[in-house]
């Protein structure tokens, strides 16, 4: 079915990876904020629901791009920041690990094309 | 055989642009977009595409509700309409098969493999 050659697409994906990179980092950037804020206990609801639907978004994009595992942590910190769970301090400093995780993933970018883009 | 035509719906321009991209180059097909439920209510009543790809969550007018409003409207109603979500727990889609769309897709995607995906879900031959 293709009707480009994969190094082309794999090009184009790198293309869209910059094109979006400064988008992707500021998503990351409010993760590590609600992050920040869990670990001082400031956590406000507002912040809360912007953090977890920044991180809906990475985890939705992030293995399209070439970036799997960074779709993987998106995805537990949307569960993490839900609206019904209660964070405790373990949850804060699971929080921090995703998110530094989450920002080491973005600013390392896409893995080779040769492996998959699919993240569970 | 003319290119299948294939109706975008993302608000999320990261996403609209790697699933456009993966469509275009890898599956060869003609790629609309809208940012919006609105716009792709519109958009799909005006060009009739073969297929629409449909992001589930969206500010004002959502997937479930734009799939809804297009099944209102006779003009959009045959058009098999494919749900993009990022939500991978079954139930959710369960719930959202059983809203009568033609199949559910999650995201993130293979850029390389999302137009064999779609294609097998309309039955489309490649």
């Amino acid at each position: 079915m293709s009707a480009s050659q994969p190094s082309h697409i794999s090009d184009a994906l790198l293309a869209l990876w910059e094109q979006f990179r400064v988008t992707i980092m500021g998503r990351v950037e409010t993760v590590e904020q609600a992050s920040a804020a869990v670990s001082r206990g400031s956590l406000s609801p507002e912040l809360r629901q912007k953090a977890e639907q920044e991180a809906h978004k990475l985890a939705g994009v992030l293995g399209s791009l070439g970036v799997p595992e960074g779709s993987r942590i998106a995805r537990a910190i949307e569960q993490l920041l839900q609206p019904q769970a209660t964070l405790d301090c373990q949850d804060a400093a699971r929080l921090s690990e995703y998110a530094s995780e989450l920002r080491r993933l973005a600013e390392r970018g896409p893995e080779a094309r040769s492996s998959a883009a699919h993240a569970p | 055989m003319p290119a299948k035509r294939v109706l975008l719906i993302d608000d999320e321009d990261d996403i609209r642009e790697v699933a456009r991209m993966s469509l275009e180059m890898v599956g060869g097909w003609d790629v609309i977009t809208a940012c919006s439920g609105i716009e792709g209510l519109e958009k799909a009543a005006a060009e009739r595409p073969d297929a629409v790809l449909l992001d589930v969550m969206m500010p004002v007018l959502d997937g479930p509700s734009t799939f809804a409003k297009l099944q209102e409207n006779e003009a959009t109603r045959s058009i098999p309409v494919i749900l993009l979500t990022a939500k991978v727990q079954s139930a959710d889609k369960r719930r959202f098969a059983e809203l009568g769309v033609a199949g559910v897709l999650t995201k993130p995607f293979d850029p390389m493999l999302l137009p064999r995906h779609v294609s097998e879900i309309l039955g489309w031959k490649e």
